[in-house]
This record gives C-alpha cells, structure tokens and sequence, in this order.
C-alpha cells in the first residue's frame, strides 16, 4: 500500500506569523490577492474568558475530492498517495470546481485566467523536501509526516479519520474555525444519480404521455 | 463564497440551451401531431434552435478563463463529472438540431436552392417521427443536465430539485417559441381546428402548471431543509425582485394566465414569448447568483 503524506497544523504552536503563507506565495508564484495557505485568527468569547484561534488552511486533499470528479478538462488528479495536483497546464478556467468544493478552497486568479489552488509542494516533495509553507514554519506547528501517521501525544486532528491530507490540531470546536461539520464527502459523485432521476423520471413520463395522447387525437385531425 | 464565479454568461448559456431543448420537443410532437393529416406549415423555430444553442455554447466559451483553450474539453471524457458529460450530449444535440434545423427549412428559403430541396424532400422520407422522439428524449437529457450541473456544486440552494425545475422551464420555453406564433396563423386540420390552439395550447398549459409546482417544492425543500440564511438570500434583496417578479411572475405565472385568455392578437403574443423568455432567464440568473452570493 501506498504511503500517504500528511501535513499536520498544531494549533496550540501556532504564533500567527504568516511565514507559511508567505513561503507558500513565493514558493508557488501565486500573484497578489490569490492565497494557496491562508492564516486566519478570530478572538472568541467575552472577558476574562476570550482568545483568539488562529488556523492555517490549504486545499485539504480530501480522499474523495469533489474537484478531481468536477474537473471536465483533466487539470485535477489525485495521485495514488492521496495528493490532489492541479496542473496549471491543462486547466481551462471554467470554476466547475470553486463550485464543487465544499471546503470553498480553490480560487479564480483573473491575471492567470485559470483557477489556483494548494499541489501539496509536489515539485518538493517529488525530490524529498517538505512542503515549503512547512519548511518555514518557525515553531513547527506545521509537520510534513511522510508515513502517514499522527504523533502519538497529538490529540485527534479535524480530517484525520475521513482521510484528508491536511489535518488540523485543534484546540476548540471545528465550527468555530469555520471548519464545516461532520467533514463532507464528495459532493459531487454522492448521489449524483438521484439528481438526474429527479429530471429525467418526470421528464420520460411527460413524453410518454405527450406521444401518446397525440396518436389517440390523431383520429379527430381526419 | 463571495465572489460570483459564474455570471449572466453562465445563465444565459443554460437558458439557450434549455430554449433549444424544449424548442426540439416542440417541433418533434408538431411534426407527429400533423404528419400525414395536413400540409405542414412551416416550422421556423426549428431552424432557429442550432443557432440558439450555438450561442449558449459561445457563452459558456465566453466565460472560461482561457477561452482559446476551451478544446481541450473535447480530449477529455470524465464520467463523474456532469460538466464533461454534458458538453457530450450537448454536442451530440447540436448536430441533431443542424440536421433538424434542414429537414425543417422554409419553403421560401428552399425555392432559393433548389439542389438543397431535393435533398430535403429526400431527408422527410425518414421516419422523422422515430427520430423526433428519440430526439426528444436527447433534449430531455439536455434540460436535466443544465439542472444536475448546478445541483452537483457543493452549493446549498442548488443542491435540490433543480433538474426537475430547468426540466420543465426548459419545455415551457421551447413551447412560448414555437406554439406562441403559430397561434395568429391559420392553419387548421380537416375538423376545423386550429393546430396550435387545440392540439398543443393545452400541454403548453400544463408545463407552465409543473414548472409552477417544481419551483413549489425547490422553496419548500430550501425551507425545511437548509439553513434560513441560504434562501434568504434567493428572496429578499434586489435578488428577491429578480426571483419574484422576474422568474415567478413572469415567467411562470403570467403566461400561465395568458393561456386562459380566448383572444390573443399578435402584438400581445410577441409580449408573451418576450416576457416568458426574460422570466426563464431570469429564473436561471437569480438561483446562480443567490447560490453563490
């Protein structure tokens, strides 16, 4: 079986000082105003019992991912180890996928015409370096875990047992970081079917109907 | 999401191609309704549905990122994805309504070429009614995909029975473009009725009537089942108007009322299509943009 990466955020070491984002920026070329990693903070509660969370967020790299089965032109692909690679190459623009996904992740770059999002680093961890918003995390709240496995003195991450690629430590409630809860699936193949049958049942009955009223009236058109 | 990332365009696209759906099934049970029995009148709407869909088609080209790339749509077949599968079946639709759009050319055009008339006569030796059918489950296919398009988006308000809403909007549309002028002519079978008027006004009727009935329960869904804050969004504001009046009103409710009315002139006819139209595309507009808002 495949290995898995995994990048873990401990929130609790976290110290908000944007380094990831910005080594993300550069690494990536991601024109101003588009963040592929993307510090956030919000204080919370009321004096003297307030704080603030703080959370780092990329693509989550679902296990599922809704993207990958909304993408019509092949510029998504989720490898065999669970990374999801955009491929700036074939991608056309059309923001299917800002649509399909339930993390609201990818985004629209109107300089480059076409949609961005977080690859995992893979042009780094192709030749077996970290991630780069990991490498420049100075207090390792950021962990780059090439086998795939949580530490064992770390609570249980947002993500970890719906298989994402990016898991969060957190110290309060995922919906407090805006986080959606219970993690969403694959919205885009899950019940996809049921979708057309809505349309198309109705939709045969009429013409059916349609088609054979008309041969029962054809006799009055004589 | 704060950033609308599909448009007018995009609504546009899905109502011309809608339009052009409906507009086939209209065309294809008016064939089956006079084959045979009188001399066909002619059919323009189904010369104009290739060109309708032709431009939703652009639309949708119009609003990519990278317009001169949108072939590589054409390299690439995924199965889950209901924007790969449509553009198949659309483009499967659009060489259907080009032969379609031939077969049903104006004699006034036909005279002009002659070898093309032949042709024609030929072509209407087919089985049209097989095809016309076959077809029409195509354009159904059609109209359901411009639904399950949005309803697959991890969007909350789409995420319901909007394939069974463009269904019918999409039917009642093709019946305003090609019943709703048909209605001033005179073209009657042997009994002395009117083809339009009492063969087709009554199906008419009754797709307004179901599209009435599936916004109905796309709102009750919304209601019961989301967030409030999600279809507040769809109601209220300067959307709410686009949605009331625009999408309600006019376009599922007036011309509903116009049905029941024993005379149309042809000036009030040609405010109906307009008004019903802009009710359809509008009904496309404000769910996109409330969906994303």
């Amino acid at each position: 079986m495949t290995v898995e990466p995994l990048i873990v955020y401990n929130e609790k070491l976290c110290i908000g000082c944007h380094s990831c984002e910005i080594a993300c920026q550069l690494e990536n070329n991601a024109p101003v105003g588009i963040m592929l990693r993307h510090v956030t903070s919000e204080p919370q509660g009321v004096f003297p019992e307030e704080r603030e969370w703080i959370i780092s967020t990329a693509c989550f790299h679902c296990n599922d991912p809704s993207c990958v089965s909304a993408c019509p032109a092949g510029a998504l692909k989720r490898r065999d180890n669970g990374v999801v690679e955009h491929i700036q190459k074939n991608c056309i623009g059309c923001g299917y996928c800002i649509n399909a996904c339930p993390f609201d992740v990818p985004q629209f770059s109107p300089s480059q015409h076409i949609m961005r999002k977080c690859s995992f680093c893979t042009q780094r961890i192709d030749v077996g370096k970290e991630p780069a918003c990991v490498a420049k995390c100075p207090t390792g709240a950021l962990k780059y875990l090439t086998d795939g496995n949580l530490p064992k003195d770390m609570p249980a991450a947002y993500g970890k047992s719906e298989r994402l690629h990016m898991v969060y430590a957190l110290t309060g409630k995922p919906s407090e970081y805006h986080l959606p809860e219970p993690v969403p699936g694959n919205n885009v193949t899950h019940l996809q079917i049921f979708k057309w049958l809505i349309g198309l049942v109705p939709g045969a009955f009429l013409l059916g109907w349609f088609w054979k009223k008309l041969s029962f009236e054809e006799d009055n058109l004589e | 999401m704060n950033e609308v990332t599909w448009g007018y365009p995009i609504a546009l696209y899905l109502f011309l191609a809608g339009l052009s759906a409906g507009g086939f099934v209209f065309t294809a049970l008016f064939s089956r309704v006079t084959s045979g029995h009188v001399e066909l009148p002619d059919q323009r709407s189904a010369v104009l549905l290739p060109f309708l869909l032709g431009a939703g088609i652009l639309m949708l080209i119009l609003d990519l990122g990278r317009k001169l790339d949108f072939w590589k749509l054409l390299f690439h077949f995924n199965i889950d994805s209901p924007m790969s599968m449509g553009l198949w079946v659309l483009i499967v639709f659009s060489f259907l309504l080009l032969f379609w759009a031939i077969i049903w050319l104006p004699k006034a055009i036909q005279s002009r070429v002659p070898v093309l008339a032949e042709w024609i006569l030929t072509l209407r030796k087919l089985n049209f009614e097989r095809i016309g059918l076959w077809g029409s489950a195509l354009a159904i296919l059609v109209a359901v995909y411009t639904g399950v398009l949005l309803s697959a988006a991890a969007t909350p308000l789409w995420n319901s029975v909007l394939p069974l809403i463009f269904l019918f909007s999409s039917l009642s549309t093709g019946f305003a473009l090609g019943l709703l002028p048909g209605l001033s002519s005179t073209t009657h079978d042997k009994g002395g009725k009117n083809i339009y008027e009492d063969y087709m006004m009554g199906r008419y009727r009754l797709l307004l009537f179901g599209q009435f009935v599936a916004v109905c329960i796309f709102l009750s869904v919304a209601y019961l089942t989301q967030p409030h804050e999600i279809i507040v969004n769809l109601i209220y504001g300067w959307i709410g108007y686009l949605w009331w009046f625009g999408a309600i009103g006019a376009g599922i409710l007036f011309p509903l009322m116009t049905t029941f009315f024993k005379k149309k002139p042809r000036w009030f006819l040609a405010v109906v299509i307009v008004v019903e139209l802009g009710g359809a595309f509008l009904l496309r507009w404000s769910l996109l943009i409330a969906g994303q808002a």
